[in-house]
Order: structure tokens, then C-alpha cells, then sequence
């Protein structure tokens, strides 16, 4: 679809505009992410210092197993299921997108010749050349 | 045996896990959850158009599916303080006379019979109304104050026309953005 002088500069502004702002956040969101895991690594560290000079981390470790109890073993083994079970129905999700969008493109462009495409990869991941 | 020490690096251990969870795989997949919807909404619009009701070179679907495209492509940059940001700064900016995305759907959509006009705006105002819906659910602030979202998705898919009609002019900065980037 053609587009006017107008409407090219207007895209371009916007587009500049959204970059700006892009910046700025992506930097805010990354300084609170790390900031809470070097925060939370800090009082880890902070919390086995004081331990240090008491135990050996042979003694932290018996101490930890001695310390879970059953609850505690339940709770961890159905969380860590929970992430292997999610991470391979992810995977198994992203094979059946493989396998089913070359055939649902060429179906497409039979009807419609000039049909444009969200580029994302074959496996609908964003390219790594959209990433900020 | 400190076990009161053992605790606490076992409660700080799970808090790391959760704000990894939170920051990462959460905000994935109501990524993909989000381009999986517009996937699905951009489907039903060819379907419209390919029974025949609106021509698949028609300006409007053009625009609109560039949009969607767009919205699929790069929704991972999109999120609430950025569109929080992007009102910001088009705050000052001078006003696009007829360049807007709204000028350029209501000028593509013209030649439509009123029928597939309201076709047309149906399928915008759901695909902004997946965009709000994903900026609500994304953000791990709002995510921590559960009531709203939850309010949200209860009342607001009953109520997307008035919704997406408050929040006109910022959604339609975004549409714009990501029509433009579509091209890209």
C-alpha cells in the first residue's frame, strides 16, 4: 500500500518516539531485575558469612537435609516437576508450530498471494534481531 | 546446627527462583500466550475476508493484519511503562494531522459497505483490547496487586467496547507503532 510523504514522516517521528522510550525502559527494567537478584545474592552471602568460621559447608549441607522435613521435600519435588513438566510441553508446542506453518503459509498464499507475515522464527520465537 | 541460618538461605534460594519466575518465565509466556491470541484473531480475519466479504488487498485488512503483524513481532518490547512512556513523550509531539492510525483505518475502511465496516471495527477493537490485556497481565507490578487484573478479566471482556474506547488515543500510538514497525 503506498504511502504519502505525510504519513512516511509521521511513521518515522513515531517510530524515533518509540525508540526513546524503549531505551528508557528496557534500562529501568533492567537496573530492578538485577537489582533484586544481586539484592537476594547479597543477603544469601550475607547469611553464610555469618555461618563462616562456625561451620564447614559439609555442616551446612548435613544441616539443611537434617533440616527439611517432609512438607518441605513435597513442596520442592512438585515445584521442580512443575518446571520440567512446563519446559516440555513448551518444547513439545513449539515442534507442533514447526511442523504446522509452512503448510498453513502455503495454504495461505493460495489465497492470498500478497500475505504478509509476522516474521517471527519457525518455531514462533522472536528473532534475534528484534531483541533490544 | 544454626538452623535458623539454614532457613533463612532456604527462603532466600526460593524468593531468587520466584523473582526469576516472575521477571522471566511468567512475562514469557503471557508473551506467547498474547501473540498465540492475535494469531488466532488475525486467523478468523482471513477467514472473513477469504469467504469472501472483504478483499485481501482492501486497505483496511492491509492495515489491519500490518498491525497485528506488527503486535506479534514485536510485543516483547511492548509493555506498561512503555506505553506509559510512549504517551510521555508523544505528549509534546506535534499532532500527526491525518497520519494518525485512526485516520489512516477510518480512511482505508471508506469504500467498505457498513457491514464490513463493522467487521473492521470489531476486529480492532478486540485486537486492542488483547493489547490492554497484555500490558495488565505483563506487568510484574500490577501482577503483585492480583485484584486488578483479576477485575479485569472478568469485567473487562464483557465491557471491551467502552474499554478500549477510554483508552483511544494512547492504543491508538501503540497500533501506530505497531503498524509502522511492521514493515521493518
Amino acid at each position: 500500500m503506498a504511502k504519502s510523504k505525510a504519513q512516511l514522516e509521521a511513521e518515522n517521528r513515531i517510530l524515533r518516539q518509540s525508540r526513546v522510550a524503549e531505551g528508557i525502559i528496557s534500562v529501568l527494567q533492567a537496573a530492578i531485575r538485577w537489582g533484586a537478584i544481586v539484592c537476594i545474592t547479597r543477603y544469601i552471602y550475607l547469611t553464610i558469612s555469618k555461618l563462616a568460621g562456625q561451620q564447614t559447608s559439609a555442616d551446612i549441607g548435613v544441616g539443611f537435609l537434617a533440616d527439611v522435613n517432609v512438607s518441605v521435600f513435597v513442596a520442592w519435588t512438585l515445584g521442580s516437576a512443575g518446571v520440567i513438566y512446563g519446559y516440555y510441553q513448551n518444547r513439545l508446542r513449539k515442534d507442533t508450530v514447526e511442523r504446522l506453518q509452512g503448510r498453513i503459509q502455503a495454504l495461505e498464499l493460495k489465497l492470498d498471494p500478497n500475505r504478509s507475515s509476522s516474521r517471527l522464527t519457525k518455531r514462533g520465537d522472536t528473532r534475534p534481531e528484534d531483541q533490544l | 546446627m544454626n538452623s535458623t541460618a539454614i532457613t533463612e538461605i532456604a527462603s532466600w534460594v526460593s524468593i531468587l527462583f520466584l523473582v526469576a519466575f516472575i521477571f522471566w518465565s511468567y512475562r514469557q509466556f503471557v508473551l506467547e500466550s498474547f501473540r498465540q491470541k492475535l494469531f488466532a484473531l488475525r486467523d478468523e480475519m482471513f477467514d472473513y475476508a477469504a469467504e469472501g466479504n472483504m478483499d485481501f488487498s482492501h486497505p483496511a485488512y492491509v492495515v489491519l493484519r500490518q498491525t497485528m503483524n506488527g503486535m506479534i513481532r514485536f510485543g516483547h518490547r511492548m509493555n506498561f511503562p512503555f506505553a506509559l512512556s510512549l504517551m510521555v513523550v508523544r505528549q509534546n509531539a506535534e499532532p500527526d494531522a491525518g497520519t494518525t492510525f485512526k485516520c489512516r483505518l477510518d480512511t482505508a475502511k471508506r469504500s467498505l459497505p457498513p457491514a464490513q465496516q463493522k467487521a473492521v471495527d470489531n476486529f480492532r477493537v478486540r485486537m486492542d483490547f488483547l493489547m490492554i490485556e497484555y500490558l495488565v497481565q505483563s506487568s510484574p507490578i500490577i501482577l503483585l496487586t492480583i485484584i486488578l487484573p483479576a477485575a479485569f478479566l472478568i469485567e473487562g471482556k464483557r465491557r471491551a467496547d467502552q474499554l478500549v474506547h477510554l483508552v483511544r488515543r494512547p492504543l491508538d500510538r501503540i497500533d501506530a507503532v505497531a503498524y509502522a514497525t511492521a514493515e521493518g
